[in-house]
């Protein structure tokens, strides 16, 4: 901590430090690209990541505790069997809400696939009562067998046939998301590190310089530091910036596709979002640091 | 002060030096010559503690530069002013920003040697060039600012290799002149050169002893220099 602190003090002491590391040349370009380049990718990739863990989470969530019922008949027996059914479930432990599933409902639910004009009360259409557990669970085989007892055109589904497999795919994506953010971070630390060689291949002279006027290896690693540091950090974030314009717009495309709609980043993930600059910071202060010495170590 | 004892040095099997010895008292004045591929700058580079010796011990200030750290090695630098033929500089700092970058990176850099690096570019004569960059100056005005540059920190011993190796006669004379001002100061000034001339006008104005290396080793020269 106390040498994070010093080095911290150190990176921002005096400004000599700065002008003996040149401003010009293609490799401040190519830091700064490099930065902003891998910064862009990473954000988008963490928030994919987030939006995919926070999928999971809800899809996992919201099939958990929730089932429904189809009941099957004929028009005019179909409003007697659901006060049935109503009755039934009200009566059932464990079972927070039930509630008959509209017309609108219906015409929303098959909307991607019959369009939203469809005339709908039209045809005979299967009564559906969505089901809402409470935190004690509800016992589907007592309450599949009072169903076939007392109302035997129910079908209850908790839902489990397809729960499963969503919840394994949501969670792979997750998961898949996270190995490429700490992919993209690997990547970024071999980047940086290359975009540094590349500076100090082109700064040799300033090494040999400063070794032959008595500048100790600690002021070199510094200037070198914090010249490559701050210009990383400028790049990383810009390319934040432009990431975080294009998740802005993000909500837009979603809404047109139906899907994603209801999916946004929330306050903690945008602060995660916002620490990519200054873990390519970090980044950046070791991959120079270590180019630096290697430099250093060559030098005759 | 600088003490070389039975050093050996080869590059790839080829041997540069064998056993060479010499002892450097303070404010003595050195010319080292010998012919090109020699080991002239190597012999400079060996002082300096950019190289080590293979075999024997080179103490300079009472310190072996086989013991030394990284870090002692710069602040031996820091005691030593090195000028080598072609001299090396930061191109993007200006020729006043470039003499006082020892005082820059020692944290010395106050009014007080401020003055100082003002002082020094009327000695070397660069005083109206001092927002001017290295690379605009001639072949003469880099060996001056490069001269200027190792004594900032006055140094106690100087080390210049073939200073005067690509400028004219005239800018020769100069630098020697600015070297045997610092001697006089009580520097002690080891200079290697090729320049027989430069050496027979510097002992025209000071005691100077020169040194010759030859068959790998190094030897007193003749009377005639």
């Amino acid at each position: 901590m106390s040498f994070m602190l010093n080095f911290w003090k150190s990176l921002l002491a005096s400004p000599d430090h700065i002008q003996v590391v040149p401003n010009t040349g293609f490799t401040v370009w190519l830091t700064t690209f490099t930065a902003g380049a891998m910064s862009f990718v990473a954000v988008i990739g963490l928030a994919f990541s987030l939006i995919c863990a926070e999928l999971s989470n809800r899809w996992g969530d919201s099939l958990k505790s929730a089932s429904s019922i189809r009941l099957s008949a004929p028009t005019d027996l179909l409003e007697k069997q659901t006060s049935i059914a109503l009755a039934i479930l009200d009566q059932t432990k464990g079972v927070g809400s039930a509630r008959l599933v509209g017309l609108q409902d219906k015409k929303k639910l098959l909307e991607p696939w019959l369009g939203f004009d469809f005339p709908l009360e039209a045809i005979e259409m299967p009564a559906l009562i969505e089901i809402q557990e409470t935190d004690v669970g509800v016992d589907y085989e007592g309450l599949r067998l009072r169903l076939s007892a007392e109302l035997p055109s129910a079908t209850l589904d908790n839902h489990s046939q397809w729960r499963q497999p969503v919840e394994v795919v949501a969670t792979l994506i997750s998961q898949l998301g996270m190995f490429t953010v700490a992919l993209l971070v690997l990547s970024s630390l071999a980047m940086v590190s290359m975009a540094a060689n590349a500076a100090l291949s082109a700064n040799i002279k300033v090494l040999r310089v400063l070794r032959l006027v008595g500048a100790f290896d600690a002021f070199i690693v510094t200037a070198f530091v914090r010249k490559f540091t701050f210009r990383v950090f400028v790049g990383s974030i810009l390319g934040t910036f432009c990431a975080g314009i294009v998740l802005v717009l993000m909500p837009d495309f979603s809404e047109n596709l139906g899907i994603l709609d209801e999916v946004n980043l929330d306050l903690i993930d945008k602060i995660w979002l916002g620490t990519v600059p200054l873990i390519f910071v970090i980044i950046s202060i070791f991959a120079t640091r270590m180019a630096v010495k290697t430099s250093l170590k060559r030098l005759v | 002060m600088l003490e070389i004892s039975k050093v050996s040095y080869s590059y790839g099997g080829n041997s540069v030096f064998s056993e060479v010895s010499l002892s450097v008292a303070p404010g003595s004045f050195y010319f080292l010559t010998g012919p090109s591929g020699s080991g002239k700058t190597t012999f400079i580079n060996l002082c300096a503690g950019a190289l080590i010796p293979e075999v024997g011990n080179i103490s300079v200030f009472g310190q072996e530069t086989r013991n030394m750290s990284n870090y002692e090695l710069s602040q031996m630098r820091r005691r030593l002013g090195i000028v080598h033929q072609n001299c090396e500089f930061l191109d993007h700092l200006s020729i006043e920003e470039n003499i006082a970058l020892p005082l820059t990176v020692a944290g010395m850099d106050n009014t007080k040697e401020r003055a100082n690096v003002l002082e020094l570019m009327k000695w070397v004569g660069l005083d109206s060039k001092s927002n001017v960059k290295p690379q605009e100056l001639s072949g003469g005005e880099r060996q001056r600012l490069a001269l200027a540059r190792a004594v900032i920190m006055s140094p106690e011993i100087i080390l210049a290799d073939e200073p005067t190796g690509n400028v004219d006669w005239e800018m020769s004379q100069r630098l020697l002149t600015l070297m045997i001002e610092l001697n006089k100061m009580g520097k002690t000034i080891f200079i290697s050169t090729h320049d027989l001339s430069l050496i027979r006008l510097a002992k025209s104005h000071v005691t100077a002893r020169t040194l010759r290396i030859s068959d790998l080793k190094l030897s007193q020269a003749g009377a005639d220099l």
